[in-house]
């Protein structure tokens, strides 16, 4: 196919002359294609071949190459920020030292306020109450709203095994 | 068709942290031209181009890194610009599909009426002749015309088998011709 497109280029330009025999000065070629260099704009005899009738504004290439190597910056820097390993590797060890934190924080506090209650005696304490305007009724309410875990017949067997009977047949 | 680039140097040095910007301006020196003019063909507007060139540059910096090396340098960016300005296309032929006219009459308009085109009269036909063709075609016409592109290079860019691509220049050439003989 390449054949014939060839031929249909002879037929139209004729075949080339490849005569033989003629020499040229040393170094010839080489002083010639330095002559057609300096005479020619090479950069611009390509450019017009590559823009077939097309122009571009007034330094356009140099505008252009400037905007992109500012894009790709832009990109760059974009990337690091939003890289996605990078970023859960981060909220994880923030995350842990977090709860590290809250965990020694609450364990802390939870030794001191057994520590507090402990050095309180039950005397101090039934003295605090007597003292206060704390009414029965009140305990009684308390005590409801946190609703005792023991159960009723644990409460029974306790009283059963422990309670003096004079005593609770005295207070009744 | 590289130029003075070398490639093998300029990935490795773009694969430097320090490094990277000086190798991308090589790339962008070596090749901008070359991808616009290629662009330009396609969408016609001087605008267009620049914005779908920028873009393959983008592109070409975010992805270079990855750039397994089984195919050159230079065809891997045409095939970005190429693939690039093809997505343009399709989406402006998608927004206009309320027009009665098809994009390439559009763009063959735009020719006469745009500011960036100066080409003397058989340009302009030549021009309007390339947009009558089937899209395949118009690629491979303007990478062999104009581009000089050997037809191993081509098969890289468009992926299509050399023979296709001999056969899609035949049509072109047949197609341009008679264009231009009954305008």
């Amino acid at each position: 196919m390449l054949k014939i497109e060839e031929n249909s280029i002879e037929n139209l330009i004729g075949k080339p002359n490849k005569k033989v025999g003629f020499t040229a000065p040393d170094n010839y070629f080489a002083n010639m294609r330095i002559a057609i260099f300096s005479k020619l704009d090479i950069d611009n005899a390509v450019s017009h071949k590559q823009a077939a009738g097309f122009i571009v504004p007034d330094v356009f290439f140099e505008t252009q190459k400037n905007q992109i190597l500012s894009k790709a910056i832009q990109t760059k820097a974009k990337k690091i920020r939003l890289s996605f390993n990078q970023l859960m590797t981060r909220v994880a060890t923030i995350a842990a030292m977090f709860t590290i934190a809250g965990f020694l924080f609450l364990q802390n506090n939870s030794g001191q306020s057994n520590e507090l209650t402990a050095s309180i005696s039950n005397e101090e304490i039934v003295n605090h109450l007597e003292i206060s305007d704390v009414s029965e009724d009140l305990i009684c309410e308390l005590l409801d709203q946190n609703k005792m875990n023991k159960k009723e017949n644990e409460i029974e067997k306790y009283l059963n095994e422990n309670a003096d009977e004079d005593l609770l047949m005295d207070n009744s | 068709m590289a130029g003075l680039l070398n490639e093998q140097e300029v990935i490795l040095l773009f694969r430097g942290e320090s490094t990277k910007r000086s190798a991308f301006i090589q790339i962008l020196d070596a090749f901008q031209k070359r991808v616009y003019w290629h662009v330009r063909r396609i969408v016609i507007s001087h605008d267009d181009a620049d914005d779908v060139t920028q873009n393959t540059f983008i592109k070409v910096w975010e992805n270079l890194e990855n750039f397994r090396e089984d195919s050159k340098l230079y065809t891997w960016i045409f095939r970005i610009a190429t693939n690039e300005a093809l997505g343009f296309l399709n989406k402006k032929k998608a927004a206009i599909t309320s027009s009665f006219e098809d994009y390439e009459h559009i763009l063959s308009e735009s020719l006469v009426a745009g500011t960036y085109f100066n080409g003397n009269t058989i340009e302009l036909k030549l021009q309007q002749a390339i947009l009558t063709l089937p899209e395949k075609q118009r690629l491979v016409f303007n990478m062999k015309y104009y581009e000089n592109m050997k037809y191993e290079e081509m098969e890289q860019v468009l992926g299509t088998s050399i023979g296709a691509l001999k056969a899609s220049y035949h049509h072109a050439v047949k197609k341009i011709e008679i264009f231009l003989k009954n305008d």
